[in-house]
Formats: C-alpha cells, structure tokens, sequence
C-alpha cells in the first residue's frame, strides 16, 4: 500500500464526504435546485445529485447542446461509481496487513461488487442508470428498437416487456389454435406476430446475455491486469488512469467477442428478427389500408420504382438529344464555316467520316454483282487451294504410309 | 506492492475538479453558439436531382490545367473535408494549386428510394465528369475518392478509363473481408433484402449507432470525459463540437443502392473478386492503367489499412503509389499531421503527372 495512506483520513465515512462535499457544490453552484435530493435507496449521491442538478439546469442549454452532455453525464456517473468503489478499496487496503494474498483477496471483493453494480445495471440502462456498460450494451438494440419505431404505428418498445418467459404459456395455448371462421385469416397473423416478436425477444435475450459476459470479462481482465501491474512494480495515481484502465479492457474483451464467428452470426440474427417482425407489421397495415382504399407501402414502392425507371430513361434520352444538338451545331458552324478550328476540325472530321461510310455503302451497291462476282472467284481459287493442300496433304499421307 | 498510490481524499478532490469543469462547461458551451462549417469559397456549377457539384475557387493564378474531382461517400457530409481553417483538405488542395470540384450528394428521402449504384456512378458521377470536362475543354480529369466515395472512383474508372488522368483513392475499401473488417462482420449475416424491403431507406441514425458500436467503450465514454478537460477553452471546445455535428450529420441511405452496395461489396467481396456489376457492365478492376496514388490510414478502424491496400494486386496501373497516413480514417482529412502531410502530396503527385 502506498505510503501515503497513513493519516487519519482513512477513518472517513465515504458516502458522509461525498454529501459533505456536496453540499459545498451545491451552495457554490447557482444552478443547484432548492428541492431536497430524494433518490432512489442505495445509489451512488453524487449520481443521484447530479440528476437533480442536470434536470435543472438542462432546459436552459442551447439547442442540440443537452443530448451532447448528457453524454457527459453518462460519463460522470460511471466517474461517481469507480471513485466510490475504489476508495472503499483502498480504505480496505489500509485495513489489511500488506501481504500480497490480501489485497488480492479485497481486490476480488472489490470487483465482485463492481461486476453486479455495472452488468445488473444493464437492465436499468433505458432509465439512464446504466452507466458505463449499460449504455454500450443497449447500443445496438436501442438502435435497432428506435429504426424499428420510426417507421411503425406501434412504438418500438411498445412489447418490451412482454418477454418470452412470462409470454411462454400465453402464447403456447394461443399459437397451437389454428384460426377458424372468416377470420381465419387476421387469426393467423397474429399468431405469426406473435410468433415473431417471441423470437426476436429470445435473441435479445441472447445477446445481452453475450454483451454481459463480454462485460465481466472486462471487469476480470482489469482485475488480473492490476495485479499484473503491482507484480511489475508499475503504479496507478489517479482516478482518471482507473477509467482509462476500465476502458482499454472493456474494448480488449469485446473485440474479442465481436471479432469471432459467433457474434457475426448472433447480430445477423438479432436484425433479422426484429426485421422480420416489422416487416409482418407492415404487411398488415398494408392490408387494414387496402382495405379502406388508402395509399399502401406496396402501391407506393411501385409507384416510386416506375418514377426512378422513367427518370433514369428520361436523362439518357436528355443527354442524347444534347450530344446530338452538340454535333448538329458543330456541323452547322463548319458548313457555314464560320466555327472555331476546332469545331470546325470535328466537324469536318464528323463529314469525312460520314462521306466514307456514304461512298462505301453506295460502292457496295454499284459494285455487288463485281462483289458477287469477286467472291466467287475468290472462293473457287481457295477451293482450288484447299484442294491443292489437301492432294498436298494426300500427297503426305502417301509419303508417310510409305 | 500495491499499484494504487492514492488515497480516498485524492479521489475526491479529482471527482470534485471533474464537477467544476463540467459546471463550467456548460458555460463554454451555451456561449459557443453557432457552429460554422466549411471555409473555402465554393459555386455551385451543376445541380442534379439532391447532387449539387461544386467548384472552390483557386488559390492560386493558374492552377493544375486538369481540375481534380472529389467524389465523397453516401455516408456523413462532404463539409468534413473542409471543416474549418487549418483542418481542411480542400484549403490544402487549393493551396496545392489545384483546381478543386466536389460532389454533394445531399439528404436523400423516400422518394429517392430506388436511385441504384448505376445511378449514382455511370449516372451523376459521369455527368459530373462530362460538366468538368466541357468546362475545361478536357476529355480527362484528375479524380479523387473519399472512402465509400473511393471505392464509387474506383468502378467509375473501370467503367470510364477513357476520362480519368489520374485516380486518388483515400481510405478506400477494396477488400470487404479481411480478418480486422468489424464493420464487414456485422453485416455479413444481416438479411438485407429484408432489411430494405422493411425499412426503406436506411435511417442515418442506424448507420451512426453502427459505427459507434464498432468501439462502444472509446467512442460512447472515454471521447466525453476527454471532453471535459477541454471545456475551460471556448476554441477547443467548439472544435470538439463541430466535429460531433459532423459525426451525427447522417443523411439517410437510399434503400437500393444500400442493398447493393452491401450485397456486393461487403457480403460478395465482389470488387476484388471481379463480380460487380454496375448496371448492364461488369466492373474488373483490372482494366485500369491509369496512374494510381493510394492513401489510407494506419490505424483506421473503418476501413482497415489490409483493405485498401489490396488494390495494388487488383489493378494493371503501371504507375501505382501507396502512402501510408499515421492516423486515423478522419484524422486523415481533419488532423494538423494531416494538413502538412497529404495536401501537399497529392498535389506534387498530380503536377508530376500533368
């Protein structure tokens, strides 16, 4: 343990300091509010009042400012959280005799406790509580859901927490009915709505169950890389050297995940499932807006494909009629003769070319018959030829059977 | 030995500056204001359905005679390459002596749905080409790509050799599957049929979460605290700013050409594999000859150095350089390194070959 460690200061209740220290903040800071800080039982205080503080003081940030620094917040509180655990460390520390089976002993302690503060965050992550791994575990999914809830009548989460274990014998007994009636039919979607919602929550299921074993991986690789350090003799001085310790292993032990086989295949999944999901949505607003003679999705799609097509022949043809006006121009000057040389050089060049092929096609006609004529000839004499090569030919075959 | 050489206090008093600083921020960035991209002196010369080509004013008396056309990617906005004052590439090209001409693709919507990768290369990209070209009484110009916008260079080039001088590919992929491609991994077992079939276009929010994802722990955390130490300067932290509008300013993707694109080229590896084909022709790469300079980033994340670098066996340029950039895929375009190192090259590169 450091030397530093020896004054009294170790006696310090830890959570009385932070609202000691707090309350000095908040007589500071002009953006404070009056209310009393109630919070949630057993969270971190300075989180807690830094959610109290940003509430209050967010409204009065510029436009496109707010979302940028609650990013910031984020950050914060996974600042609070490690500046917590880790003086409850080294308070332990300072408890302990010095032996190296110790600290270690307390350091595991200590990361047991960080592992069920950050992962079991996770699933408080859409509360903002989520911290560090809450927020980078959510990101595809919430990415996913909110694509998913911008292009659909229902709100992305509006099944988030119907999840298939408390779904599992609802729709067991529903999905095994087959439809009967004239609405056999809208039965039967939703069953398959149903179907694939309960699917695409079990690969959710999945990956978070990936990204949080990704996440005590993190936790392990950190702990083993302290006790790397401490066996090298290389020190930590600061808060900060803590964070960026958390953030190098955090991206250590997920590229290593992501970089496998497993999690290509495992995120396909994920998309394709919630694709698919919106997709059998789409189809039966598609059929409820069929049915009241309204614009669909599929009309427009069409709609729009024909647009692009005639579109895209529309500006061929433009740039034909150009090229064309281009070189009637070019002609125009050069006959006139009053073009620059070198419209008047392509121009005549354009003519030339245009007389040859006039003079070849004409030479064609007058000369078929001599053409005919001339093939004639030319095909009896390479006849003859061929039938010179070939008596050549039997010629040799005679000399080589000889 | 135990490696934390501090104590609770020191914690303490580290998380209490982190709070001023944050306090003080909010400061900072409520008298930021505006933020403002974009410096050189541009016209509009071609406007094309949402394109618009653009032609920045030289620096110089007389220029590099053949213009030098920039094609940006589908992706983020084409500001990035001329961000600001001394973070701009394009500053660096005009002041190269080059005459500079860029593609905007716009903010494409639903009703641009079904534009394809014809469309936009054997379409917009050679119109571009044939304006620049009829301007300057040429029948060949100088082109340089930007990433996705390399790759769009590179099959308009095999398509088109007969009007490209010269080709600058900058962090291009060409190689869709080697092994460090996170961005290729992700998508190679994604439904893109169905995903376009559902969404339409693709959300540029989507592709912004897809990025961010590629390094979550540094580009959802560690970026924002790193932040917090610049917020006590005005300047820094409006360059910090300006480069998160950036970041976030994602048009949306046109659903076919995405479908395409991602069929193609990240699923298929079809560019280096010689199976893509743009419209009715074929692309093979190795039908280019002409000179060739290839720039990409040596730690990249996006587009990895191994993918770029693969164009050198594609191609048949008798004329082909490689430059190696010690940064990252935007450090390239924005970074001080960047402004001495590449600007400068490319034009030496092009003057030597005019």
């Amino acid at each position: 343990m450091s030397h530093k460690n020896t004054d009294a200061f170790w006696n310090t209740d830890w959570m009385e300091q932070q609202r000691q220290y707090l309350e000095a903040w908040q007589a500071f800071n002009q953006f404070m509010p009056k209310s009393p800080v109630i919070g949630k039982k057993d969270t971190n205080p300075l989180t807690e009042a830094m959610e109290y503080w940003w509430k209050s003081v967010s409204p009065t940030m510029p436009e496109g400012g707010t979302e940028f620094l609650t990013k910031m917040m984020e950050q914060g509180k996974v600042y609070y959280i490690l500046s917590e655990q880790f003086s409850k460390l080294l308070k332990n520390f300072n408890e302990l005799s010095k032996t190296s089976e110790d600290w270690q002993s307390a350091l595991n302690d200590q990361f047991e406790e960080l592992k069920k503060i950050f992962v079991h965050a996770q699933g408080d992550a859409k509360e903002g509580v989520g911290g560090m791994f809450g927020a980078w575990q959510m990101l595809p999914i919430d990415n996913l859901q909110r694509a998913f809830s911008s292009a659909s009548v229902l709100p992305g989460d509006f099944l988030e927490d119907l999840k298939p274990e408390k779904l599992q014998k609802v729709t067991d007994k529903f999905l095994s009915i087959p439809g009967v009636g004239y609405t056999r039919e809208s039965q039967e979607q939703i069953q398959e709505g149903i179907r694939l919602w309960n699917n695409y929550q079990k690969v959710s299921m999945e990956y978070n169950h990936a990204m949080a074993n990704v996440s005590l991986k993190a936790l392990d690789t950190m702990r083993d890389k302290i006790i790397r350090m401490a066996e090298e003799g290389k020190e930590i001085h600061s808060l900060r050297e803590i964070y960026d310790l958390l953030v190098d292993c955090g991206e250590e032990a997920y590229a290593e995940f992501t970089y496998t086989k497993d999690f290509s295949d495992l995120y396909g999944r994920l998309t394709n499932a919630l694709m698919a999901v919106k997709h059998h949505g789409r189809n039966i607003v598609d059929e409820m807006l069929g049915a009241l003679n309204m614009p669909t999705r599929r009309g427009m799609n069409t709609l729009l494909k024909r647009h692009q097509d005639m579109h895209r022949e529309s500006k061929d043809t433009v740039r034909k009629i150009d090229q064309l006006q281009d070189d009637v121009t070019a002609l125009k000057r050069a006959m006139n003769g009053n073009g620059k040389d070198i419209n008047r050089k392509s121009a005549e060049l354009a003519i030339k070319a245009k007389e040859k092929a006039t003079d070849k096609h004409k030479a064609g006609k007058k000369n078929g018959h001599r053409n005919a004529l001339k093939k004639a000839v030319a095909k009896n004499k390479s006849g003859k030829t061929a039938g010179k090569r070939t008596t050549a030919r039997k010629d040799n075959m005679i000399v080589i059977k000889i | 030995m135990i490696p934390f050489q501090m104590r609770p206090d020191e914690i303490l008093h580290e998380v209490n500056q982190f709070n001023a600083k944050l306090a003080q921020g909010i400061n900072t960035l409520a008298e930021i204001g505006d933020i403002e991209v974009g410096v050189s002196k541009k016209t509009p010369v071609y406007q094309e359905d949402k394109m618009v080509l653009y032609r920045f004013e030289p620096h110089v008396k007389k220029p590099n005679p053949v213009p030098l056309l920039i094609v940006y990617a589908l992706v983020n906005r084409p500001y990035m390459a001329d961000l600001q004052d001394g973070r701009s590439m394009i500053q660096g090209l005009l002041n190269a002596g080059l005459d500079v001409y860029l593609i905007d693709w716009g903010y494409p919507d639903s009703a641009d749905r079904y534009l394809t990768l014809d469309d936009y290369i054997n379409g917009y990209i050679d119109r571009c080409v044939d304006v620049i070209c009829k301007e300057h009484k040429l029948k060949k110009i100088n082109i340089l790509g930007i990433c996705q916008g390399g790759t769009f260079s590179l099959c308009y080039t095999a398509l088109h050799q007969d009007k490209v001088k010269n080709l600058i590919t900058t962090v291009t992929p060409v190689d869709f599957h080697t092994k460090d491609d996170l961005l290729s991994k992700m998508v190679r077992n994604v439904d893109v049929d169905l995903l376009v079939d559902t969404m339409g276009n693709i959300p540029g929010e989507l592709l912004n979460m897809t990025y961010l994802s590629l390094k979550p722990f540094r580009l959802v955390g560690q970026k924002y605290m790193d932040l917090v130490n610049l917020l006590d300067d005005k300047e820094q932290a409006k360059n910090f700013m300006r480069m998160e509008k950036w970041i976030f300013d994602s048009p949306d993707q046109v659903g076919e050409a995405f479908r395409e694109f991602t069929k193609l080229f990240y699923q298929g590896n079809g560019l280096v594999k010689g199976k893509v084909n743009i419209g009715d022709h074929k692309v093979d790469l190795e039908n280019i000859t002409v000179p060739i300079l290839n720039i990409y980033a040596a730690s990249d994340h996006l587009v990895p150095p191994d993918s770029s670098k693969a164009l050198k066996g594609c191609v048949s340029s008798k004329d082909y350089t490689e430059l190696e950039f010690p940064g990252g895929h935007i450090g390239i375009y924005v970074s001080g390194k960047a402004q001495k190192m590449i600007p400068p090259t490319v034009g030496q590169w092009l003057d030597k070959r005019t």
